[in-house]
């Protein structure tokens, strides 16, 4: 069965019913588990480093004798990623290497020569092959800047972590998400993605090494209502080791019981202009879509430093092109997979309001805007199709539940007729595949549209 | 170690274990080059290469498989003995390789982009160099494809990739986005335009109206709505019976499309000589005249299904229609280019925002029952009729 579901390095059902059920991410993450024979990595930053760095601070006297501005960038990602299902256990564990040498040309032009090997003569190689083709003229001697180390603060370190641990760590994860569960639930997994990150940027300005060790822990849980499969889902995210004991037992059990919870027959009724209790999922993509904004009942901040508690998923001190980011709101650029530069958010920081219950603060009527299955709409204008939504009545549950609604409208409108924010700010990680980048919020109730997703009845 | 001295150590390790009933090496080699105008201006190359390997073990129980990417300087056998343990306890149904086949013919490098990358950059760039342009970023990519398999099959193709995005001022933040393998069909100048000319679309009030869409809006940059029979047409999906489409079976009341899959279009996006794995890339029927027909097979879900690959869906043919475009355009609401697109692939239900409103209903009937133009349009992913009329649509 195994090979079955593996051959075409995609998993069909598993990773269909994932979606089909509004799980997107834990989808992108478990949905090719047990497919790939893990890869042994490159040797680990810290063996690197000794041949690595004076490679790279050579490559950069190279640039400079041509380019100014110049600058030279490393970076060792390792990704370990296990998962569980029902079905089995996997530690997939990759690592990938990037170098990007740039600098700016006497004509004026920035240039970039990207590798994806850190094999020092290589990295010569392509030091020597990027001034060949800039003009001549330009350049002047440097002397890369002092040398700076920064290492992460984290629990549990990845690196000292063998297989048989991440095993154990999802064994236990896995057995915690069971509780409270039964025959409905169809589909079950636990995972936890940990990327430990090792940077270099060389240049005039200083020569800089930074590890960042992030993770982000979650389970799903899917029952089959009718002819359609419905999720709960959880995760936590933030700049910390495989630490699955943050995600509560409490957590767990909630996903089956939202897994199992039933809808109300029938179509929902639109809402043109409806009180929306907005979990901290859904405000995280509004945020995303808005960035920035200090007018408003909502502040958001674009935060690269050091958050309370680990909720920096996508922190760093300094950019990737050597320019610390403390006392900076904005200006940093991050470089993907490709080496491209990205000028890419870091974290954005909802600040914490007051309300410790928000359906409480909700009066009459409301609606329960659970989780994101999909987002639609173009700039500012969203048609966020929600995963469920909850009908509330003077601040309570009724029992009347919607699948295939959708909320839609202007997210800056919907942040400015914010009402409450909620006291207690979730990590939501936003992007994992190269740039890291998350939203810190908590939960918020506004005013939006409320459709059918699937039009009128 | 350079990628040659990795693929050399990968072969000698393959080559080493006699007891792999089947395995396959592909090397991609890539050369990049781009340029940005606006914010973080500048130009720059890149090289990498990709080392994969797909092997199958044969147990009394059935056949393995694992797959696994060689890091730069991994060692190669230990690499491999994890992937055979990995693949000794991933068991499935026995099947037999089929016998290696014969890469298509087809163009898949455009030789100004291989001769000289940046150079079609710049030229890709000057189309894009205008007072509305207010971002773009170009990159022509240059893949050399290697395959190696156990069968003493080899073979070796270049692929060549543009891509061009810009944002332009007016209208509204609209954005250009297209990709082709060859510069002449990345058509920037007409996309441009098209840009430049769509109007501001006041909101239409909800109701159902007669929708006719562009080719372009249909496809929405790749496949767009057609998305839905790739994914009916999955082999997998459809024996677990979570999709629609069942061969032999009509796709829905009162279709008449006819939709083929071509891995062989001249430049086309997803035409290649062979599948990821070496087995055959062919033309073959998705539906006939409303009936489902064919299922994209890889090497192994031929074997199990005891037919042919055919290396999956992958360029759509549709023949064209009877109709003048100004037949179909009469009294429908014509739309040129859809905002965003979401398209549930096991049933086909979809919704797309476009400058008035909100469409939504079930792709594979609305275009199974589409009434399609005489006039016809071509893209990298695409050949077929220039305008699609849907029938009544919900609109909100």
């Amino acid at each position: 069965m195994t090979a079955a579901r593996c051959y075409a390095r995609r998993v069909w059902s598993r990773r269909d019913l994932l979606r089909a059920a509004g799980v997107g991410v834990a989808a992108s993450i478990v949905g090719d588990l047990g497919c790939r024979a893990p890869t042994a990595p490159v040797a680990p930053a810290r063996e690197l480093d000794p041949a690595l760095r004076p490679a790279l601070r050579d490559a950069l006297a190279v640039l400079a004798t041509r380019l100014t501005e110049p600058v030279v960038f490393a970076r060792v990602r390792r990704r370990i990623r296990a998962a569980v299902d029902l079905l089995e256990r996997d530690v997939a564990d990759d690592t990938a290497a990037l170098v990007v040498l740039a600098g700016r040309g006497a004509d004026g032009v920035w240039r970039e020569h990207a590798i994806d090997r850190v094999e020092p003569a290589l990295v010569q190689a392509a030091a020597q092959a990027l001034i060949a083709t800039a003009p001549a003229g330009g350049g002047a001697a440097v002397i890369p800047g002092p040398v700076g180390d920064l290492a992460p603060r984290v629990g549990t370190d990845p690196a000292t972590l063998a297989l048989a641990d991440w095993r154990d760590r999802l064994d236990e994860l896995a057995a915690r998400a069971a509780s409270g569960g039964n025959s409905r639930v169809v589909y079950r997994a636990a995972y936890a993605v940990t990327d430990d990150e090792t940077r270099w940027v060389v240049s005039a300005a200083g020569d800089h090494r930074e590890r960042r060790v992030r993770s982000r822990v979650g389970a799903v849980a899917i029952a089959w209502h009718g002819s359609a499969p419905v999720a709960g889902a959880v995760e936590v995210a933030g700049a910390f080791g495989p630490d699955t004991a943050r995600l509560t037992t409490a957590a767990l059990t909630a996903i089956n019981e939202e897994a199992l919870a039933l809808t109300t027959p029938g179509a929902f009724t639109a809402q043109p202009d409806a009180t929306v209790v907005l979990a901290p999922a859904v405000a995280a993509t509004l945020i995303a879509r808005v960035g920035p904004m200090a007018d408003g009942p909502v502040t958001i901040v674009d935060d690269p430093g050091e958050l309370a508690d680990g909720a920096g998923y996508g922190s760093f001190a300094v950019d990737d092109l050597g320019r610390p980011t403390a006392g900076r709101r904005d200006g940093w650029l991050r470089r993907d997979r490709e080496g491209r530069g990205v000028a890419a958010f870091a974290n954005l920081v909802v600040a914490p309001g007051a309300v410790a219950e928000l359906t409480a603060a909700t009066g009459a009527a409301a609606f329960l805007i659970d989780g994101v299955a999909d987002v639609g709409g173009r700039g500012d204008q969203l048609a966020l199709r929600a995963t469920r939504v909850r009908r509330l009545e003077r601040g309570r549950l009724t029992g009347h539940a919607w699948r295939d609604v959708e909320l839609r409208g202007s997210a800056r409108a919907l942040l400015a007729a914010t009402t409450a924010i909620g006291a207690a700010p979730v990590t939501v990680a936003q992007r994992d595949d190269d740039v890291p980048q998350a939203v810190v919020t908590p939960g918020l109730v506004s005013r939006a549209a409320l459709v059918p997703s699937r039009g009128a009845a | 170690m350079t990628v040659a001295a990795d693929r050399a150590a990968v072969l000698d390790a393959l080559r080493a274990r006699r007891e792999l009933a089947d395995w396959s090496l592909r090397v991609v080699t890539t050369q990049r080059a781009w340029r940005r105008l606006g914010d973080l201006a500048g130009r720059g190359t890149a090289t990498g290469a990709t080392l994969t390997v797909t092997l199958h073990r044969e147990a009394p129980a059935g056949r393995g498989t694992a797959s696994f990417t060689v890091a730069a300087g991994a060692d190669a056998r230990a690499l491999l003995a994890l992937a055979v343990a990995r693949a000794d306890a991933a068991l499935g149904p026995s099947w037999a390789s089929p016998a290696p086949a014969a890469p298509a013919r087809v163009d898949t490098s455009d030789p100004d982009v291989a001769a000289d990358p940046g150079g079609a950059v710049d030229a890709l760039v000057a189309a894009l160099t205008a007072a509305d342009v207010t971002t773009a970023d170009v990159t022509a990519e240059v893949t050399d494809v290697e395959l190696v398999t156990r069968r003493a099959q080899r073979a070796a193709w270049r692929e060549t990739a543009v891509t061009a995005r810009a944002t332009l001022s007016a209208p509204a933040a609209a954005v250009i986005d297209a990709r082709a393998r060859r510069v002449a069909d990345l058509d920037l100048a007409g996309a441009l335009a098209r840009a430049r000319a769509t109007p501001a679309a006041a909101p239409l009030p909800p109701g159902r109206y007669p929708v006719v869409l562009t080719a372009a809006a249909l496809l929405h940059g790749d496949r767009g709505l057609l998305a839905a029979f790739v994914a009916q047409a999955d082999p997998r999906l459809e024996r677990q019976g979570l999709v629609r489409y069942r061969p032999g079976q009509p796709i829905g009341a009162g279709a008449t499309l006819t939709l083929t899959s071509d891995g062989t279009l001249p430049f086309g996006w997803y035409s290649a000589p062979l599948g990821a794995r070496g087995e055959a890339v062919r033309r073959f029927p998705l539906v006939t005249r409303g009936v489902a027909v064919g299922l994209g097979l890889d090497d192994r879900e031929a074997a199990l299904r005891g037919e042919l690959p055919n290396g999956g869906v992958r360029g759509l043919v549709i023949p064209p229609g009877d109709l003048d475009d100004d037949q179909l355009r009469d009294g429908a609401l014509v739309i040129d280019a859809l905002d965003w697109l979401e398209v549930e692939p096991t049933t086909g239900w979809f919704r797309a925002g476009f400058g008035g409103g909100t469409l939504r209903g079930d792709a594979i009937d609305l275009l199974g029952r589409a009434r399609t133009s005489r006039s016809v349009w071509s893209t990298p992913t695409y050949r077929g009729p220039a305008l699609w009329h849907l029938g009544p649509v919900a609109v909100d």
